[in-house]
């Protein structure tokens, strides 16, 4: 069932069209949300214009890894709580130097769902405060939603039996734990 | 002499240092295994880090090895204690974006199922902040009566707590006559218990010495982090999906939304009005559940000839929902395979928690405990 507000962004999307021009590269319709494509030099820059306009409620950031095309989407979804409205911003990334900067300035939020974003999917978010893993722990190699992640064989001793797929010849345990 | 000034001569004099402590990851009222660094001195706490991840199975990497109806399963297992909401908001946001439209009484036994589910949540919720505060009692007393709505959910699915009731295209079986007379019974009764409830722990003069103008949230830092449900709503929010971006039957509904206020005698936003928000929930619950029972109509519970779901390449759709904890969010890319390309989880209480060193500084240490009970979190989601 489509949100009854999916089409609020309108509005806003057409105003942010004429504030950057060709930086906007698309404004399109899902069914929940108004998306609105844009260049990643502009990226805080889009947000801070929304966040000005009244779109208090950063309500998540998330990457898709299309590793055929060898880019990433960097997608937030931002919601005004006073106005009901919401809307989708997204950018495309190259996905072997996929950063954006950082829009932990503008809400508190961002601090915690970018860290989640650069632990799983790799993104590198440029000017961000404490950009470490939160989920994994910190000397995990790789990040788990990246197409061609695979997952260790050990960590620290324990056997990872999803990867062990001959199961004859596998390495042996290292000495050191 | 008093106890108050004497104390107040005893810390001139008392030279304390900064100290790092580590509370949990294994800790009764961490309610899972959060693990939160303090940094406290004396008794007053500087900071607090909350330390997550112990929990994660990294369930959105599962769902992209998985057909769409596959990932059911895996949704229950995030927020254990309100699983219904979890179903419903991932098929919510696969029949999104494949565009499936359910049918009728499916939309009914689903507000159902997750009101009752909210329900069983929000005594979980309320028994283990009276244990967090040091009452034993009302533990007992909510369970006694979530084991009432745990039984009628059993009735309809036949699992207590992981339910994957509610499928892709609709619920997975009709309600039986035993069934809706054994819900009108709760229906009658449960509003008298959350009386008892309200005498028993909310009204409660040492409880609410406890919780009273601890760990106060003001609205802008909330919306700021993200807090969302009862949390936010603690803070004098009005904001709730079922009521702003209404799915499902929430338009055809009417109930209130509740909201903090000050009528305890404290400021809007500590401790005491974010759980009593939730017991006001209970009331909006019952008006709500008495409203589908009425209304109920009767037809298919499951979409015909559903095939395969398999939606268009780069199809995409956010759906939210209000789970008890707050909003819950599936974001749902496709690629044009039998499989998603990517599945986020947006869990309420992975914002919620974050909130956590905004309110903790300046409070004492054992208001801690009663702070982190009043966000009502969940580590399985937090972690998913």
């Amino acid at each position: 069932m489509p949100s009854t507000l999916a089409a609020t962004g309108q509005s806003i999307a057409g105003r942010a069209k004429s504030q950057f021009g060709e930086k906007i590269l698309a404004v399109e319709q899902s069914p929940s949300d108004v998306v609105l494509k844009v260049d990643p030099t502009v990226w805080r820059a889009v947000h801070q214009f929304l966040k000005d306009d009244g779109f208090d409620l950063l309500h998540s950031v998330s990457a898709v890894d299309w590793i055929k095309d060898g880019r990433c989407w960097v997608v937030t979804h931002l919601f005004d709580t006073k106005h009901l409205m919401r809307i989708s911003v997204k950018t495309e990334v190259p996905r072997d130097a996929a950063r954006v900067d950082s829009l932990a300035p503008l809400w508190s939020a961002a601090n915690w769902h970018e860290r989640e974003c650069f632990d799983l999917s790799g993104v590198t978010f440029d000017g961000h405060p404490d950009l470490r893993r939160i989920l994994c722990p910190d000397d995990w190699v790789g990040h788990a939603l990246r197409k061609d992640y695979k997952a260790p064989d050990h960590y620290h001793g324990i056997v990872n039996n999803v990867n062990l797929i001959d199961l004859d010849n596998r390495q042996p345990l290292p000495d050191t734990v | 002499m008093n106890i108050a000034s004497s104390a107040a001569r005893i810390e001139q004099d008392v030279k304390t240092d900064e100290l790092v402590i580590n509370m949990g990851p294994q800790h009764p009222s961490t309610h899972g295994v959060l693990r939160v660094i303090l940094k406290v001195d004396g008794e007053i706490c500087l900071d607090a880090q909350p330390d997550i991840g112990y929990l994660h199975r990294c369930a959105e990497k599962i769902a992209e090895n998985l057909i769409y109806g596959m990932f059911v399963p895996y949704t229950d297992r995030m927020d254990y204690v309100s699983g219904m909401g979890c179903n419903l908001g991932y098929c919510m946001a696969v029949e999104t974006v494949a565009g499936i439209q359910i049918p009728p009484r499916a939309e009914y036994l689903r507000v159902i199922v997750t009101e009752l589910n909210r329900i069983a949540s929000h005594l979980l919720a309320f028994g283990t902040y009276g244990l967090d505060t040091g009452a034993i009692t009302p533990f007992l007393y909510g369970f006694r009566e979530r084991e009432l709505v745990l039984d009628l959910l059993e009735m309809l699915c036949g699992a207590r707590l992981t339910y994957s009731y509610i499928r892709i295209g609709g619920v997975d079986g009709d309600v039986t006559p035993d069934f809706m007379s054994k819900l009108k019974e709760f229906i009658d009764l449960f509003p008298k218990k959350i009386r008892e409830y309200n005498k028993l722990l909310t009204f409660n003069h040492i409880f609410m010495k406890r919780t009273t103008g601890v760990g106060v949230l003001p609205p802008d830092v909330a919306i700021a982090y993200g807090v969302t449900g009862p949390s936010l709503r603690g803070s004098g929010v009005k904001r709730d999906v079922r009521r702003d971006d209404p799915y499902s039957i929430y338009d055809k509904l009417e109930f209130d939304v509740p909201v903090g206020t000050t009528q305890h005698g404290g400021p809007i936003g500590d401790c005491w009005n974010r759980y009593h928000v939730r017991m006001r929930e209970l009331e909006e619950c019952v008006k709500i559940l008495q409203q589908c029972v009425q209304m109920m109509p009767p037809g298919p519970i499951m979409v015909e000839k559903l095939g395969r779901v398999k939606p268009a390449a780069k199809a995409e759709a956010y759906t939210r929902m209000e789970n008890a904890r707050g909003e819950l969010a599936f974001y749902v890319v496709s690629d044009g395979t039998m499989t998603p390309a990517r599945v986020k989880v947006r869990a309420p209480s992975f914002s919620n928690i974050s909130v956590l060193p905004e309110i903790v500084r300046g409070q004492m240490i054992a208001d801690v405990v009663a702070i982190i009970g009043s966000l009502d979190i969940v580590l399985g989601e937090i972690d998913r």
